[in-house]
């Protein structure tokens, strides 16, 4: 059972940590391009281009974050069926 | 119609629930367990590769009808898809100025191909290739040989001392790290590619089961942008990869190449 809540909250806590890295880190390359932008508004076609390249290669870290908790779920049982196992149905 | 889904259902706790004695009160979740109430429009596990070939034969039929009568002057269909070339032939020249061009056929294919196998999980029924891990590992390995194919058709023999780094000295560091890096770019292009569609396709199956199945609608938009942003972003990263294979050592002369001919939109 323990092996079970250590998975459910692994599984839960994995993708936000990494939502929330990858929040910070798309925050700072997006702030970047628009003071970059703001000061050179006829770059604004390259520094999109780069900032979106950026962005992906930072969002892909999450992503990777997100298949694994994807693999894990497969390991979890379904509620019901943990409910009818403990005995406690309702 | 899920694996992952279904498959969880008959995991481990089938093993207590042998010794649980007939249980007849049974569970409200049980009825609202999001794998029992499928979609509005059931979705075979097999359309995955439905949509694959269907795109080939989209686009197969657009090239055939689209070139077979040429005119110097285009017309109707025709015009349409010179606008289309014209732009895709954008993307590389974007990142490699004039020298991009001929490298151009094979981004833009890339582009293309992933654009409507992405677009095609929207059509009710099918399900988008690319949530399955084995056609993003296809492409992915694909790009891998061909940038490597590039490199040496631009630099030949000498494409390798790009592995080694400036300084021979330092030969056994920079190896190991340029060796892994080039070996993961494969990996992290299908993974990416895999992991935004398959999540996309994941909430929205959540939320048409979970909710009013109308609820779903309203991620469809996200679906396109996402779409089109991984394909875009999948093709941006396969020509970066394609300029840092085959870029000469003159870079001064490059870059002022390239900062003169860059389109300002």
């Amino acid at each position: 059972m323990v092996y079970f809540a250590a998975l459910a909250i692994a599984i839960g806590l994995g993708t936000a940590l990494a939502a929330f890295g990858c929040g910070l880190g798309q925050g700072n390359a997006v702030r970047g391009a628009l003071e970059g932008v703001a000061r050179q508004p006829e770059a604004q076609g390259r520094i999109l281009v780069l900032m979106i390249l950026g962005l992906a290669l930072i969002e892909s870290l999450t992503i990777y974050a997100l298949v694994l908790g994807f693999r894990l779920i497969t390991f979890l049982p379904a509620t019901a069926d943990v409910l009818k196992a403990i005995g406690t149905g309702h | 119609m899920n694996d992952w889904l279904s498959q969880h259902n008959s995991s481990p706790v089938v093993l207590a629930q042998a010794q649980q004695p007939a249980e007849t009160t049974t569970t409200p979740t049980t009825s609202a367990d999001p794998v029992e109430s499928g979609p509005l429009i059931p979705r075979s596990e097999y359309s995955l590769y439905a949509s694959p070939i269907l795109v080939f034969l989209l686009i197969m039929l657009v090239v055939i009808i689209g070139t077979r009568r040429l005119k110097i002057v285009p017309r109707g269909m025709q015009n349409f898809l010179e606008l289309v070339v014209e732009s895709l032939n954008g993307i590389p020249e974007m990142v490699m100025g004039p020298r991009g061009r001929q490298y151009a056929p094979f981004v833009s294919t890339f582009f293309l191909y992933i654009l409507l196998v992405n677009l095609s999980g929207l059509i009710p029924g099918l399900k988008s290739g690319t949530a399955s891990l084995s056609i993003t590992v296809g492409l992915g390995v694909t790009a891998f040989f061909a940038v490597q194919y590039f490199g040496f058709r631009a630099k030949g023999i000498r494409y390798l001392t790009h592995f080694i780094g400036p300084v021979p000295l330092m030969a056994f560091l920079i190896l190991p790290l340029e060796l892994i890096a080039e070996f993961f770019r494969p990996v992290s292009l299908s993974f990416r590619l895999y992991g935004n569609i398959f999540g996309e396709e994941q909430i929205i199956h959540a939320l048409s089961t979970q909710f009013f199945p109308l609820v779903a609608v309203l991620m469809l938009p996200l679906q396109i942008i996402t779409s089109v942003l991984q394909a875009l972003v999948f093709a941006l990263l396969v020509t970066v990869y394609i300029a840092l294979a085959t870029e000469e050592h003159e870079e001064h002369k490059e870059h002022a190449v390239v900062e003169e001919t860059a389109p300002a939109h």
